[in-house]
Order: C-alpha cells, then structure tokens, then sequence
C-alpha cells in the first residue's frame, strides 16, 4: 500500500508542489490569525482590567503635623536608673509607662575629641563612644619614623647611553615628613676617552650626579648621594641609584650601591644648582645655619659634585664650621673633557654643638688664575644623634703615609659593644694617590667584612679628594669593629680626616594618640568612676588611658587617673574608681579630658577601635535623672525640605514637684545639648502624681536639631533640686514635624491592585498635576500624605489617576 | 573518464530537469519572501492600532490664556503620534503634531476663544486613527 502511495507521489509531481504551497499558504495564515488572536487577548485583558479598577477618594484634606515619631531603641540613662519597662512602653498614649528613679549618679561622654602626633581620624561619630554597643569611633596610627634600606652589591654593567637602575627602593610615606636619603656606591669606566655615570634620582629627578671620566680603566672610584626630601603621605615615590656610559663605545660598571631613606629629624641646606668661579679665594656655596635647642652631639654630612675648567687648573672644596673650623679640605683636577666631567666631594663628622647659632658651609674655588671651578648638587645635613639608639664615633684627622706601597693599613677603627639591631656606619676619609700613574686603595669594613673597596688615580700629585661610604648592618649583642683601611701603589699616597660611625637605628613603633574632652558639672562628688571599652585591629597593643588631674595639672602616670593594659583586637573594657578627690579630674567648670595613647613596636599602621568613653560621677546632694533617646524622622515620606519645624511631646507622672523638668535636643552643628529656639526653655513643673504633658515647639533652625538621616537625639532631664528620690513614669515621648501638606484617603474597591501615578490639585486658577508613585492593595483603605502639595485655600478639585488610565475625583473646599 | 564526461555534454535530457527544479524553486522562495514580507506589515500595523490607549486626564479651559489645555497620557502599549484636535467636529490647531511615548504624559495647546457656560466636543485624534475626547463645558 505505502509503496503505492510513493509510487504516485513519484509519478505524480505536479500533485507534491500542490500540497507544499497550501501547507506554507496554511502556517502563514495561522500565524496571523494567531497573533490577531493574541494582541486581542492581552488589550482586551488590559481594557477589562481597566474597566475592573475602582478607585475612590474618600478624603482629602491639610495636614500642618506630621504622625508622632518615637524611640526606636532603650533610652540612655545618663543619671538615674530604670525601675521597669520598656522604651516601647512610651510609643502610646496607652497608660502603658516606663519607669526611671532619680539617682545621684550621673553619667557623662565624652563631646569632643583632638588628635595628637599624626594619628588620624577614620570613623565614626562622637555619640559612638556614648554606649558599648560596638559602634566605634576609629583612629589610625602614625610612625615614629620611616626608613627603608636597599643595596645592590654586585658588579653590575652597561653600554647604554640612558640611565640603567642599580638599586631601587619604592616606598609610599605613611606620613608626610622630611626623609633624609643617603647613597653610595663605586664605579667604573672601561675606556679613558668616556666617562661613567652615576646619579641619585627620586622619580626620575636628578639629585645628585657623578661624570666620571675615567683615569685607570682597574680603579673603583666613589660616588656619594646625600639630599633631603618632603615626602608625601599616601604617595608612591622611586629612590634610585642609577648609571650609563656617556658614549656606547665604553662599558660602565658599578658595585656596593646603597640607598637608606629615613624621616630623622634633621637641619638642612642645599645649592643645587651649578655655580662657577674664576676667582681663587673661597666662595660660599651653600649654608647651613641654626641654633640647636639644646647642647647635643650632631652628624654633620655634606656633598657636592665638582668640575674643573682646565686639566692644569684644580677645584677646591671644603666644609667648613662658623668660619673657623675645617672639617674637610679637598683638592680636585678634571680629566679630558674638563667641564663635562662632574667629580665627588663627600664627607661626614660627628661634633658637638652648643645652643648657639652655628653654620656649617661648603666653600669652593679655583686653584689658579685663569681657572674656573663649578660645583652642583651642594647638599649639608645635620643629624642630631640623641634620636638613635646609641652612637659609637671614632676618627682619625691627622694625615698618613704608607711606609711600605701595596701594604694595608688601618686608618681608623671604631670598637664598640652593641645591642641587638640595625645600625647604620658611616665613614668617611680624604684621600690622594700622590702620583698619576699609581692608585690609592680604601677598603671599609664592617665586622672585618669589606662594604666598599675603592681605588683611585688623581690626574695630579697633589689632588686631595673625599668620599663617604654606607652600609645598615644588623648586629647581635657584642663587640664589634668598623675600620677604614688603605693602600698606596706609591709612598706618596697620602690619606687623612678619617671618620667612622655606627648608629643604632631607633625601633620601629606605631602611635595612636587621642583626647577626649568632655563637660560634667560643679556639684560635690563622692565617687567617679571612669570606663573606657576599646580595641585595635592589631594585637598586643600597649595602651595607656589617662584622666586629666586638674590639681595636679597633668595626666597621671601611676594611680588614680591612670590605667595601663596590652589589648589586642577583641573589645575589652577599662575602668576605675576614684574615691580620693575625685573632682581633682574636672576644672572649674566641670569639664574633663581623657587620653588614650597606644604604641606598638611594629612598621605596620593599626587602627584604635574606641566603643565606649564614660565619665560617671556620684554627687553627695541631689538626686538626678537625665536621659536620652533617638528618634528618627521618616524623611521618604516628610522630607526635610517640606518640614517647617519640629515638636516634642512627653507625658510623664512623677512622684515629687520640687523640681522643673527640661527637655532639649541635640544640636549636631555644635556637637551639644540645646534647647536654642525652643518656644519653652523653662521647664515644665509638673503635678504630683498626675499626667503631666510637656510640648516643645521648634520653628526656628530647628535643623540643627535633625540630621542628615532624620535623627533626633531628645534629652529629658530634672533641674537638680531634688533631694529625696523621685519615680518618673514615662507614657509617651514622640517628635513630629511641622508641615504642610495634604493627605488623601483612597479606597481601592476593586479585585486588582492600583497604581496611583498621579494626583490633580485643581481649582479655578490652577491645574496643577503632581507626579506619584503609590500602590494601594485590593480592597485596601489607605492614607496617602504629600508634604509637598498644598491645596488651595477656596474650593478645589482632587483627581488621582491610575497607571490603566482610571480616574477618582474628590471636591472639596 | 574523459568519454563520461563528453558524454554528459553531448546528453541535452539531462540538463532541462535540473535548469526547471532550480527555477521553479527560485519562484517559490521569491514567492513566499513576498507573502511573509506583507504578512508582517499587515499584522504589525494591526497590532499599533490595537495597542493604542491614550486617556486625557484633565481638560482646562484656561482664563488667563483663553485656549483650551488638555493633559494627555499614553497609557497603551505603542508610541503614539497626536495627529489632529477637532472642536465641535472643526479641526483646530494645536502646538504643532507631537508623539507620545509609551506612559509620557504632556499638555496640549488649542488655540481656542472658548465661551463660558458653552459646552464643547473635544475630539484628538491620532495617526492611526485612535479618537480621545468627549464634551466639556467651559467653567
């Protein structure tokens, strides 16, 4: 049969097209009647939904008040206790109460704070610190200095013609303060027609800069980096050591580079740029002129580079004292190329100054006419060495000669007991190699151990040059030995002004510093009792809390007015009772101050987590009561501006009348309690045992009293009169704002949700639409209140309309 | 291999039914691109003129202007396009033809001198032929 069927159908082709073409003519058909079918259905769905909608206004009217706003959490007893209840208990008028008893203990926070070093505010408010409810106030600790070390010892080379790094540091200052930036290193040239570069760069700025135009293609010759900067905090800054060739054709190299980068306290001068001279007395370069505060030993380190004119003519440099003493005297004659070659100058000393003025110059000129001497990068630091750890100096100024050539000798030694820890050493030496064929060798040693190892041949017999030499060592406990040795070639070399010292670099810390102040009041006190809560985001802090003593007129360091614990990063909570003299802790006014200081032995920044600061005073006289609240605005629906003003209501019995009672608010601009603006600021006096209701009304800068959020922080207190106890019964405590606006009673009657999209205020001058956005459930009565729609005072018209396109409409008048 | 090959050329039977088969199905792809082509120009304008809502949510007859302020609002499901304003079965002139987006909402200007207590047959009407109006009496 099926065969059959085919068989015609192969047969039979006109018979197939027929069927294809009615087949596709069909699905078409469908598809359009389809979706005919489907548009119909949903605007049919939509049109019998909108004819479904039944909205209806049943009341339209001003409002000029808000609903009452009240507490959202328990009250804050500042003086006095709770007997029973709950703050939900004043959300009504319902004579369902809380109930508080005056006390004579009042509780004070803290209403300031100041932040001492550069510790730094990160968050949080002061009525953070008002309860222990780990809402905090956090500060971020500062160093007491920074230092980062780098060094690159190994021989490293280059053809390029562009600045190669050697070694590198970069570093991000945790706070802005002046770093003093130390460098060193040697270099080498491979060719005497070219020179080798070397320079001290902080982000790519040139700060000191060696064109060494080599002598002996074997010597190691000195380059010295000294400058102080203003670094940032929060910046990334690159302190570098660099060198290049001046021409491809030679190989420059260097080795033993070092850089040290630290915010010491320092005085400071510089004259970087070039300045020239044919004449052959001392010219002034640079000068460095203060009074130290206090007799004291200081490191005096100085650097400059220098060029010639002429290869017979030298450059003459010095550092000298006050105009008299000379700390260093240097000699120096340019190779080929004359002023294309920069040369070092670099020295260090330890003196005594006394408080007095003192300068401190470095001098240049030429050694003879027709000459000129140029001198750049001229840089004086003087480091007063109290700030370290421990200092260990010892020099050696006299000038020496090598009995034998080739022969080490000691120039200078320092010996020493240290302590565990980094220590920096610096020497420094002048130097000749007395001929110009021979070299002079200097080899500075730390612990027997070579740092630096140079080796010089001056252009002439009698040039005299200086360099400096660096390393950070990390000790162990014991004696040690820092020396600078030397060697001559030829019995002429000469060297002398040796110096060698090591400094004990200071331990790391991290201080968090800050004061809280706050008021209280001049009654008797028979009891305080001081509390603080607080954390770190760190362990094993060091803290100390101090309470000011007002008669002693300082922070305690032992006994009442002084706690010491080690806190890590859970909340732990510090108190102490005072009972001797406890108004020793406030001034004449009542007012107090509380320090916090932590420290931790650590490079890393922590923060202090402070919870809870609370100053809670016992009085001998009165019994008092003061408590507060907050309570929150709903500013989606009475936006702040549509609101006129505020009021406060309370409704409170009490057992005795001897008193007035206060009501006031937080003003958030002055960080204080005020009733500034209140239409009543005496006081309520209320009636024994009766419901007493107390109104506030606040029309002008009521602002202050509200914050961003809506929040206001209501404070209800007794006079301070009382001395027998009273019971206060809390039924009510409620804001509300002062408005005008409208509200609308809207009925939806109908099996479908409603969408109010807008709302016509209509009258005989005005049709005016406001834009809405409010569901009203199915079968649901609701209040709709718009603050910012006023309707008119003579008959209006009322529409609302829905999202399908209803309308409900209400006229009133 | 070469003789098969000259023996397709030479065999004229065999290409009359594949140049026919390719024609004809030329025809009926054209064909059929045409039908559904229309197919969807037809529906579509069907379906913009189905979805057409628009409701006038308040007509004010403005004394300080004298013109006639109706407030119209899309509240279909496709872009509408206010093509004319008719008064009393008079076209009237308007600020100029303007579209409605899907939910916008927006005033429009008759320039009118209406009479108080006279009652009038507002009529707007769209593009696509969708009327909105009724009678209002002027205040």
């Amino acid at each position: 049969m099926l065969e059959a069927i085919i068989g015609r159908l192969k047969h039979s082709k006109q018979g197939v097209s027929n069927v294809i073409v009615v087949m596709l003519s069909l699905v078409l058909i469908v598809i359009v009647v389809g979706n005919v079918v489907l548009w119909s259905y949903q605007m049919n769905q939509l049109d019998w939904e909108r004819m479904q909608e039944t909205v209806k206004i049943a009341d339209v009217a001003r409002i000029t008040r808000s609903s009452w706003f009240t507490a959202q959490n328990e009250f804050t007893i500042i003086a006095g206790s709770l007997l029973g209840g709950t703050y939900t208990d004043t959300k009504m008028f319902d004579g369902f109460y809380q109930t508080f008893r005056e006390e004579k203990t009042l509780i004070f926070n803290p209403s300031n704070y100041m932040l001492s070093g550069f510790t730094k505010y990160v968050s949080g408010g002061i009525t953070n610190l008002n309860s222990n409810n780990d809402a905090y106030m956090n500060f971020l600790s500062y160093p007491n200095y920074e230092v980062r070390y780098q060094e690159s010892l190994a021989s490293s080379l280059t053809t390029s013609t562009t600045y190669q790094d050697k070694v590198a540091i970069s570093f991000t200052p945790q706070i802005t303060a002046d770093f003093v930036i130390i460098a060193t290193a040697e270099v080498q040239g491979s060719s005497t027609s070219y020179q080798t570069k070397a320079r001290l760069a902080v982000n790519s700025t040139t700060y000191q800069e060696l064109l060494y135009r080599v002598k002996d293609i074997t010597d190691w010759y000195p380059f010295c980096g000294l400058k102080r900067l203003t670094l940032n905090e929060g910046t990334n800054y690159v302190i570098t050591i660099q060198f290049c060739t001046n021409n491809a054709g030679g190989t420059a190299y260097i080795r033993n580079a070092r850089i040290i980068i630290m915010s010491i306290l320092s005085e400071y001068a510089e004259s970087e740029e070039l300045s020239t001279t044919d004449e052959t007395n001392w010219q002034d370069k640079v000068n460095l002129a203060f009074t130290p505060s206090t007799d004291g030993e200081y490191l005096i380190i100085a650097t400059a580079n220098y060029r010639g004119s002429s290869t017979n003519r030298d450059t003459k440099i010095r550092l000298i004292q006050d105009d008299t003493i000379v700390h260093a005297d240097t000699i120096g004659r340019p190779g080929s190329g004359t002023t294309a070659n920069y040369y070092v100058f670099g020295a260090i000393r330890q003196i005594t100054l006394d408080a007095a003025p003192h300068n401190f110059k470095i001098q240049f000129c030429s050694s003879g006419t027709p000459g000129v001497a140029g001198i750049s990068y001229a840089h004086i630091v003087a480091i007063r060495l109290d700030q370290f750890g421990g200092v260990h100096y010892a020099e050696d100024e006299i000038e020496s000669s090598p009995a034998v050539t080739n022969t080490w000798y000691d120039k200078v030694t320092n010996t020493y007991m240290a302590d565990d820890g980094d220590y920096l050493i610096i020497g420094s030496i002048l130097y000749k190699s007395g001929s110009t064929s021979n070299s002079i060798g200097l080899d500075f040693q730390t612990q027997f151990i070579s740092r630096q190892m140079l080796s010089v041949e001056h252009r002439d017999s009698t040039t005299y040059e200086s360099a400096f030499f660096m390393t950070k060592q990390t000790l162990t406990q014991g004696s040690k030995t820092d020396r600078i040795r030397w060697m001559g070639e030829s019995t002429s070399a000469r060297v002398k002004n040796a110096r060698l010292i090591s400094c004990k670099m200071p331990i790391l810390t991290q201080t968090a510093e800050v004061e809280f102040t706050g008021t209280s009041n001049t009654q008797n006190w028979t009891r305080l009792e001081w509390t603080i809560d607080s954390s770190f985001t760190t362990t094993n802090v060091t803290t100390v809390f101090q309470l000011y003593n007002y008669q002693a007129g300082q922070y305690p360091s032992s006994g009442d007015g002084y706690l010491m614990a080690t806190i890590s990063v859970e909340d732990v909570t510090h108190n102490q009772t005072i009972i001797s003299n406890p108004t020793n802790f406030r001034d004449s006014e009542g007012k107090w101050k509380m320090k916090i200081q932590a420290v931790k032995t650590t490079q890393a920044q922590f923060e202090l987590k402070v919870d809870w600061v609370e100053f809670k005073v016992t009085t001998s006289d009165f019994y008092r009561l003061c408590i507060s609240n907050n309570i929150l605005i709903d500013l989606s629906i009475y936006p702040l501006n549509y609101i006129n003003g505020i009021e406060i209501l309370i409704k409170y019995n009490i057992t005795e009348d001897a008193e007035r009672w206060f009501l006031k608010a937080y003003n958030w601009s002055a960080s204080s309690f005020s009733d500034a603006n209140f239409n009543n600021t005496e006081g309520n006096q209320p009636m024994r045992n009766e419901w007493n209701n107390y109104a506030i009304k606040v029309t002008g800068n009521w602002m202050n009293y509200v914050r961003g959020d809506g929040t206001l922080l209501i404070e209800f207190f007794d006079e301070g009169l009382n001395t027998t106890q009273a019971t206060v019964e809390i039924d009510f405590l409620g804001v509300r704002a002062i408005i005008d606006g409208t509200r609308l009673d809207l009925k939806n009657s109908s099996p479908l949700t409603i969408h109010i999209v807008a709302i016509w205020i209509i009258n005989s001058t005005q049709h005016q639409r406001y834009t809405a956005n409010f569901f009203i459930n199915s079968g649901e009565d609701k209040t709709y209140i718009r603050v910012d729609i006023r309707l008119p005072k003579e008959e209006f018209i009322v529409k609302v309309v829905t999202e399908r396109g209803n309308m409900a409409v209400f006229t009133g008048d | 291999m070469a003789n098969l090959f000259w023996k397709i050329l030479k065999d004229k039977r065999a290409i009359t039914p594949v140049l026919s088969n390719l024609l004809l199905t030329i025809v009926a792809v054209a064909a059929m691109s045409l039908a559904t082509t229309a197919t969807y120009i037809i529906t579509n304008n069907l379906r913009e003129n189905m979805s057409e809502r628009v409701m006038i949510e308040d007509l004010w007859f403005d004394n300080s202007t004298n013109n006639i302020k109706v407030y119209l609002h899309n509240i279909g499901k496709v872009t509408i396009h206010v093509a004319a304003v008719y008064i009393n079965h008079t076209t009237q002139t308007f600020n100029s033809p303007f579209n409605l987006e899907i939910g916008a909402h927006r005033w429009l200007n008759i320039s009118y001198s209406w009479i108080s207590g006279s009652q009038y047959y507002i009529d707007i009407v769209t593009s696509r032929g969708t009327h909105v109006g009724g009678y209002y009496r002027a205040p």
